[in-house]
């Protein structure tokens, strides 16, 4: 199922695109976000192949019809970019992307022209600046990836860790005031299926990065690809505390995921 | 060696860069991305493995595994898709090919999947049965394969195997039975120079060093940043109890024909290296 939402980050819109998939009775989402910048919208991912002609049909709605002028992907994985050389056929729009010297170049996946980001570094999109940072913690399936900060909204996306399932009744709702079990519970179950390398990681490490990245960083909303936006500092930092707790029981557990089963 | 073929994009950038036979039963097909940047930063600091003035090259490889039957195991990033498809019917001729595996769906393993399958219309697909969200990379009616299943290709004998040091879910390495080949698919990665595309490690003039394969490494695999070694050390372990490799073939580095459990050895110096190391290089390289 895809749906549209809104948003309220600092008084201003953000434009939120899940597709959500049934995995064991709670729901994994793929999102895409689209942001107002001034006349012109900039999106964050562009979602799965699996839901095209109802993903144009909102993007048109979110958009007016003009479509998008900037396209930013965190990484060049299909769940993320799925979309692209979908919109491509209808829009131009700027394509910022960290993969403009791999083997993999977005010109050689019939994706068009982009425009390097480099982790570290920020850049003005339509006169608003974006800064590309490494994924901290360094829950990446993909090396490529960045993280993305917006940082007039103060809004963080985050591809693919601090994700977490979500209940079905809670599809279409930010994550503010989801009890802590139940966060726990869902991050735990995301993070064991989608990245199963946790089970080698040192969650104290994990711990420091995470709390670092929300340290060094005003971050008044958290909008992971894969998890329901939450918004506001102090929901912010709850769900942080949330993934800190979870990371320790996904490491310390005897449960393991159904693709590692060798010992720890 | 087979002829090699370039592609017209980029100039050179990325290059197929032919085939060779590494056992009875085993095709290695290479395309290099070449990293100029890097180039330049290591002839002014030249590391222990290279040498000033070469091209600097990180590579996707494909393996052909031939018997009876064909089995052809990742398949190289979409803009080789021309020359791999010639290079394997050159090799393969009329018999045509028999099974197409991407260990993973990231574009240089699985990017010819679908070009593949109409190249080869009766060829079957085979995809990790562990991860989810098949569909949403253009594997859903792949038929899933799981560790330990086999498949006797009228000669070579192939086990599929549980990835363990992997970055996506949907994953899996593979076993060949005669020639003891383990394909290990992003584990043991490396920088090479240009001159020394299609070479196994034991021909390199000099050694690969921990330092090359942590380069690799923590593009790749960045999740050994924050690894308990020793849990990482042990599944290392494990990899050689169950399989004892005399031979591993990865798809990011150069195939290892000799000492191939020193190499696996070598692998937990690095991850402790990794693991204890703060992070000091930009990401923009080796991409």
């Amino acid at each position: 199922m895809i749906r549209h939402e809104t948003i309220d980050v600092a008084g201003e819109t953000v434009d939120w695109i899940s597709e959500c998939y049934e995995v064991g009775g709670k729901h994994h989402t793929v999102n895409t976000y689209v942001l107002s910048v001034g006349d012109r919208y900039v999106m964050v991912d562009a979602g799965t192949i699996l839901e095209q002609a109802e993903f144009k049909r909102l993007v048109d709605d979110v958009t007016d019809g003009t479509g998008i002028d900037a396209l930013v992907l965190t990484h060049a994985d299909l769940p993320h970019s799925g979309n692209v050389k979908f919109l491509r056929e209808q829009w131009d729009f700027d394509f910022y992307c960290t993969f403009t010297e791999a083997s993999f170049k977005p010109e050689t996946m019939g994706l068009g022209e982009a425009i390097q980001c480099d982790k570290g570094q920020s850049m003005e999109i339509f006169g608003r600046e974006f800064r590309f940072l490494i994924p901290q913690p360094r829950l990446s399936d993909a090396g490529h990836e960045m993280a993305v900060l917006d940082s007039e909204l103060e809004t963080l996306f985050v591809a693919d860790g601090l994700g977490c399932y979500h209940s079905p009744e809670h599809c279409g709702q930010p994550g503010d005031g989801v009890p802590r079990d139940e966060h726990v519970a869902g991050i735990a179950a995301y993070h064991l299926d989608a990245l199963p390398f946790v089970v080698f990681l040192d969650p104290h490490k994990i711990e420091a990065q995470v709390r670092g990245l929300f340290e060094d960083n005003d971050i008044d909303c958290l909008a992971p690809i894969h998890a329901n936006p939450v918004v506001g500092r102090e929901d912010v930092l709850a769900y942080v505390e949330a993934f800190i707790e979870a990371m320790h029981v996904v490491v310390e557990s005897e449960e393991r995921p159904s693709s590692v089963s060798l010992p720890r | 060696m087979s002829g090699i073929l370039k592609t017209a994009i980029d100039h050179k950038i990325v290059m197929f860069r032919g085939s060779r036979r590494i056992s009875s039963d085993v095709y290695w097909l290479l395309s290099c991305n070449s990293k100029p940047d890097l180039a330049a930063r290591y002839s002014s600091d030249p590391p222990d493995w290279y040498e000033p003035g070469n091209h600097v090259h990180v590579s996707s490889s494909a393996y052909l595994i031939t018997g009876e039957q064909s089995l052809l195991f990742d398949n190289l990033p979409p803009v080789e898709r021309d020359p791999l498809i010639a290079e394997l019917e050159m090799i393969l001729g009329d018999d045509g090919l028999d099974y197409i595996v991407p260990s993973h769906h990231e574009a240089p393993h699985g990017g010819n999947t679908n070009a593949l399958r109409e190249a080869y219309p009766d060829a079957e697909l085979l995809a990790s049965g562990y991860g989810r969200g098949h569909e949403m990379y253009f594997l859903g009616d792949a038929t899933r394969v799981y560790e330990g299943e086999r498949l006797d290709l009228g000669g070579p004998v192939v086990e599929f195997v549980e990835a363990v040091i992997l970055d996506t879910a949907l994953h899996i390495w593979l076993f060949e039975h005669e020639s003891r080949t383990l394909f290990s698919v992003d584990l043991l990665g490396i920088p090479h120079m240009g001159r020394d595309c299609l070479q196994t490690v034991d021909e390199l003039e000099f050694e690969v060093t921990t330092a090359q394969l942590i380069r690799f490494h923590q593009q790749a695999l960045p999740w050994l940043r924050i690894a308990d070694p020793d849990r990482v050390h042990r599944a290392l372990d494990e990899i050689v109890n169950r399989h004892a490799p005399s031979t591993i073939a990865p798809t990011h580095g150069l195939v290892i024909r000799e000492d191939a459990i020193a190499y696996l050895e070598k692998m937990k110096e690095v991850v402790s290296e990794m693991a204890t190391t703060p992070e000091a290089v930009t990401e923009r390289e080796l991409v």
